[in-house]
């Protein structure tokens, strides 16, 4: 792959953006944040990303959730994973109708998610 | 050993102490938690992206570096107690740590990645007798200094005092919630069995229960104006007391029971038999000696005349003069076949009247300025937390 895939990571907690920016940077990412989904869609006006890591229990008045539709219009190739809470099925199954293309549940296994978006970004680019 | 009574607190106080005192890029404390099977993050110190936010991150008990803390007693491994990320650099890639029991073998090479995924120079383990009870993580030193075996030491002794006291906590807790779990059951079957006894009579519905929380009115009365010291046995006996204060009914024929006219003499000493009645079959009730008090002396009388044994003034038990009123208040509150209820201003204006002959005046006179305070309710008397009156 000649370019860095390109990550969004939206999360009202700065320590998680914070945190999953690093890990993903270590990791040979682009990655951008936003605290919420007003941002998020900023910076996909911005430019294009190939993955968006987006939590749908978001504490402000925006549900993460809402803004599925917006981001997935606004950046169609794009593949988005949602962060959910435990026991929280009916949020995932609105999600994917919604268009999410993966779940995973807080707190999270950081080799799961590592393995998700890996796999995710492979399916992007079949061709590297 | 460290005594905190919340171990959360002990675990951020050393959190903060080894950020403090050795200066490292970030500190996290893995936890185990029984509801989610994995060790949960719970807290974490560190500058910007090093720090892992609390509660986001999880590792299961698959986790190649739990898996070795929770075997490292079969390994090979030189250093039991900690795992130092540096050390790991000298061992060999193919060199495995075998848990002999179950056959499954953990790669250092894996136990090296997860390191870098928690960015871990150090894990070390918090133990309580042979249960891993959690992960302390240190990352690099900002002095870019190793760790030395001393701090080492330290650490673990450290990691072990959290041990011992979230365990203990837990122990507390669990001991708190079954005593809890069994007092409620106990009370709810007091509560069954007095509903089962104001059934035979519709006219008694719910008569119990108010009994039970009007005599609670009274009791905190006492205490608030200082003639009585809060006594929680006392308390948790008046509820229990004052509920089954009618469970002798149970051995009254349904015709003197519910008889629509006034008793004869004869069918009315049947009657008074139920107060005997009752305080025998609570008397295998143990732990709560003055439980049969209430039942027993609820209709005993200020001046000697009631029964069963005649008694007079402070002679009768607290417990049975204070069931006495309670139960007279309700009566007078409640409807009957034969009268309609009354308002509670006159109700009290009729205890009032037989203050000092049927009742305890003191507290009569305590009851009344409970009801002024607005101490009665007319909730349902469902939650029979008696802790909750003070």
């Amino acid at each position: 792959m000649t370019k860095k895939p390109r990550l969004l990571v939206v999360d009202n907690e700065i320590d998680v953006c914070n945190f999953v920016k690093s890990f993903f940077e270590i990791r040979g990412f682009d990655v951008v944040t936003a605290y919420n989904g007003d941002e998020a869609l900023k910076v996909l006006d911005a430019a294009k990303v190939d993955l968006v890591i987006l939590d749908v229990v978001m504490r402000r008045d925006d549900e993460g959730i809402e803004y599925l539709p917006q981001i997935k219009k606004k950046c169609p190739s794009a593949k988005v994973i949602i962060i959910t809470g435990v026991d929280d099925k009916e949020t995932v199954e609105k999600a994917k109708k919604l268009g999410a293309d993966d779940y995973i549940t807080k707190p999270l296994v950081l080799e799961y998610l590592e393995s998700t978006v890996m796999g995710k970004i492979k399916s992007l680019s079949p061709s590297a | 050993m460290i005594r905190v009574k919340d171990p959360i607190t002990l675990l951020k106080i050393i959190t903060r102490f080894i950020d403090r005192q050795i200066g490292v890029t970030h500190v996290a404390v893995l936890l185990y938690e029984k509801k989610q099977n994995a060790y949960v993050l719970i807290d974490s110190k560190g500058d910007g992206g090093t720090k892992i936010p609390v509660g986001y991150v999880k590792v299961s008990g698959e986790n190649p570096i739990i898996n070795f803390f929770q075997n490292s007693n079969n390994g090979a491994f030189a250093r039991k107690e900690a795992l130092v990320y540096k050390e790991l650099d000298h061992v060999r890639n193919f060199e495995i740590l075998v848990n002999k029991k179950e056959g499954r073998a953990i790669h250092y090479e894996d136990i090296k990645k997860h390191m870098t995924y928690l960015r871990a120079a150090i894990c070390i383990p918090s133990f309580y007798k042979r249960e891993l009870i959690g992960v302390l993580i240190l990352g690099d030193k900002l002095s870019g200094e190793p760790y030395y075996d001393p701090e080492i030491s330290l650490f673990v002794t450290l990691a072990n005092d959290v041990a011992m006291a979230v365990k203990n906590a837990e122990l507390i807790k669990d001991l708190k919630t079954s005593f809890d779990r069994e007092h409620q059951l106990f009370i709810q079957t007091s509560i069954a069995l007095a509903a089962a006894i104001d059934a035979r009579d519709r006219y008694t519905h719910g008569h119990s229960e108010r009994v039970s929380h009007y005599s609670l009115v009274i009791a905190k009365e006492m205490v608030d104006v200082g003639k009585m010291e809060y006594d929680r046995q006392f308390l948790e006996t008046l509820q229990l007391s004052a509920l089954l204060h009618d469970v002798g009914k149970i051995g009254i024929r349904d015709q003197i029971l519910n008889k629509p006219a006034k008793l004869t003499d004869e069918e009315f000493e049947v009657m008074k038999t139920h107060v005997m009645i009752g305080a025998n079959i609570v008397k295998p009730v143990g732990g709560l000696s003055q439980l049969a008090d209430g039942i027993l002396y609820h209709h005993e009388r200020w001046d000697g005349k009631g029964y069963p044994h005649g008694l007079k003034g402070k002679d009768i038990p607290l417990i049975g003069r204070i069931v006495n009123v309670s139960d007279s208040y309700d009566t007078i509150t409640t409807a009957r076949a034969y009268k309609k209820a009354a308002p509670p201003a006159e109700a009290f204006e009729e205890l009032m009247k037989c203050s000092g002959n049927q009742f305890d005046p003191e507290i009569v006179e305590l009851f009344f300025q409970a009801w002024k305070k607005g101490k009665i309710t007319k909730r349902d008397y469902i939650n029979l937390d008696f802790l909750r009156i003070h």
